[in-house]
């Protein structure tokens, strides 16, 4: 006989369908055909179970918080700083925008983007992705072993799961075309931001990115002494 | 089947393929060397049929299949009197006729009939083995090589149906489940002829699909749901286009469920 827990679950999850079904089917039409997160968080959420096995909780991100006066005064150089919310992971949540900005003028580029947004992080949770560049030491130290992680990342995103490839692109132009001019970065860090953007013109399988991240950290061996950690990474020694 | 036409095992007929997941093979055939009846048990799509139809084949047997049903009576199963031109003649039932000829008697997802139906089988699956007919008053001993076989899926309709725990414990329960990724690729590469990398990424996205069981599901996509995709695919449709219609529409309704499982075959596809 099925047991009465089993009829109680079944039972609170037909209802909670029809409540939702209920729920959509009377809020007011919105004008603005891009959907929003909130419109496809239940079928980002069923997406990620299925890709992941298990339910991974979807929240939304918030914008950046405003720098203070010190932190302007002693990091003049980490600008342009963010200002949009911007996609994210913990390990145990993922959080994501609740609108895209600029809104992709297709419905259904946003729900690609969205998808690969949730997918980027979803991996990244998996493989521990902060822990691995915890052991930087300096702040590009930091942005490097990051966008070799992301990389990595994205490649193994794309090995996974083959048909993310050509989204995976469409999401990095799109990413490549909100960023600032190159011009609205101090001196100091163009190099780094031109990396960012070779990555960025590239289709998400690694390769000569990662090359690009060693000859852009040959020339100041002092501070990019994160051999130890890119080993950890790359599984390979450096050169 | 007409009451003149005897059962027969065609031998002659191709064996129907089935790859071993276990031992479930030398269990079945030790079960039915000691007349024990036997339960399948497994999600729908699985294997149970192919199995006692190459468990008929192997051990030489005719093989009855009786597919259950609300409205499935015990005179469907035994027999009743027919009233013809020149008087009123009995006619024996599958089960009757499974059991006088000695065959495998195979009654498929035995929980759609109702409980007093299943009740006659009773009496053939305990240490009496005997089928009484209460309307002429024979008892019917089975012939050698006769055997009962009956098939459910656990997790279908659980809300509404089940086997009578009397019932339950009559029988030799085989429990059936989806095979390892390797070997159902291997199923669906034999039963549809793609090619095996295919094969793989079907399995793959299946069993991504199958993770969704406890979010919605009513049924995760069966070996039979994959087989279909493929033979879709090696006929020239679209591999995304022979997802979502032989994979991916019949399990769902749900808008949500439904658009996530056709981004999995977005994601899984080139």
């Amino acid at each position: 006989m099925a047991e009465a827990e089993e009829v109680i679950t079944d039972a609170a999850r037909h209802v909670t369908v029809f409540v939702r079904e209920l729920w959509r089917r009377h809020q007011p039409v919105s004008e603005d055909p891009t959907p929003r997160l909130a419109d496809l968080k239940r079928r980002l959420d069923l997406f990620l179970a299925a890709v992941a096995g298990a339910s991974i909780p979807i929240r939304v991100a918030q914008p950046p918080r405003r720098p203070t006066l010190l932190k302007v005064l002693l990091e003049h150089d980490r600008r342009p700083r963010a200002r949009q919310p911007l996609p994210a992971t913990d390990g145990l949540r993922i959080w994501l925008p609740s609108r895209l900005d600029p809104a992709p003028a297709d419905p259904n580029e946003a729900v690609e983007l969205y998808r690969v947004m949730a997918l980027q992080q979803l991996v990244r949770a998996r493989r521990g992705s902060g822990l691995r560049i915890s052991s930087a030491r300096t702040p590009l130290e930091r942005d490097l072993l990051w966008l070799i992680e992301i990389c990595d990342a994205d490649a193994e995103l794309v090995e996974m799961l083959p048909g993310m490839a050509v989204p995976l692109q469409r999401l990095r132009r799109h990413a490549l075309a909100t960023r600032p001019p190159p011009e609205a970065f101090p001196l100091v860090r163009r190099p780094l931001e031109a990396f960012v953007a070779g990555i960025l013109k590239q289709d998400g399988r690694g390769g000569p990115a990662l090359d690009a991240a060693d000859r852009l950290a040959q020339p100041t061996p002092r501070r990019t002494s994160g051999d130890t950690a890119r080993r950890g990474v790359r599984g390979r020694e450096p050169p | 089947m007409t009451a003149t036409e005897p059962l027969r095992e065609d031998r002659a007929r191709a064996e129907p393929w089935y790859l071993p997941a276990g031992n479930e093979v030398e269990i079945f055939e030790q079960c039915h060397a000691r007349g024990l009846a036997v339960m399948l048990k497994g999600p729908t799509g699985c294997g149970k049929t192919r199995f006692i139809e190459h468990m008929a084949w192997r051990l030489e047997r005719p093989l009855v299949t009786i597919p259950c049903h609300d409205d499935l009576t015990a005179s469907d199963l035994i027999g009743r009197f027919l009233i013809r031109h020149d008087g009123t003649v009995w006619q024996d039932g599958p089960l009757t006729r499974a059991a006088r000829e000695g065959a495998i008697c195979y009654l498929d997802e035995v929980v759609e009939a109702r409980q007093d139906t299943v009740v006659v089988l009773h009496a053939l699956t305990d240490h009496r083995r005997i089928l009484p007919i209460d309307k002429t008053g024979e008892e019917v001993v089975p012939a050698p090589g006769f055997q009962l076989v009956v098939s459910y899926n656990p997790g279908y309709q659980r809300m509404l149906k089940d086997l009578k725990p009397s019932t339950r414990q009559r029988f030799v329960a085989l429990d059936f489940d989806f095979p390892d990724v390797e070997a159902e690729a291997g199923i669906v590469e034999h039963e549809s002829g793609i090619d095996r990398a295919t094969a793989h990424d079907l399995v793959t996205l299946a069993r991504r699909i199958r993770a969704l069981g406890d979010r919605g599901l009513a049924e995760v996509p069966s070996t039979r749901l994959l087989i279909a995709t493929a033979l879709l695919a090696v006929g020239g449709i679209d591999i995304r286009s022979a997802c979502r219609t032989a994979l991916v529409s019949p399990l769902s309704d749900d808008a949500s469920l439904v658009e996530a499982m056709r981004d999995l075959v977005d994601a899984t596809f080139v």
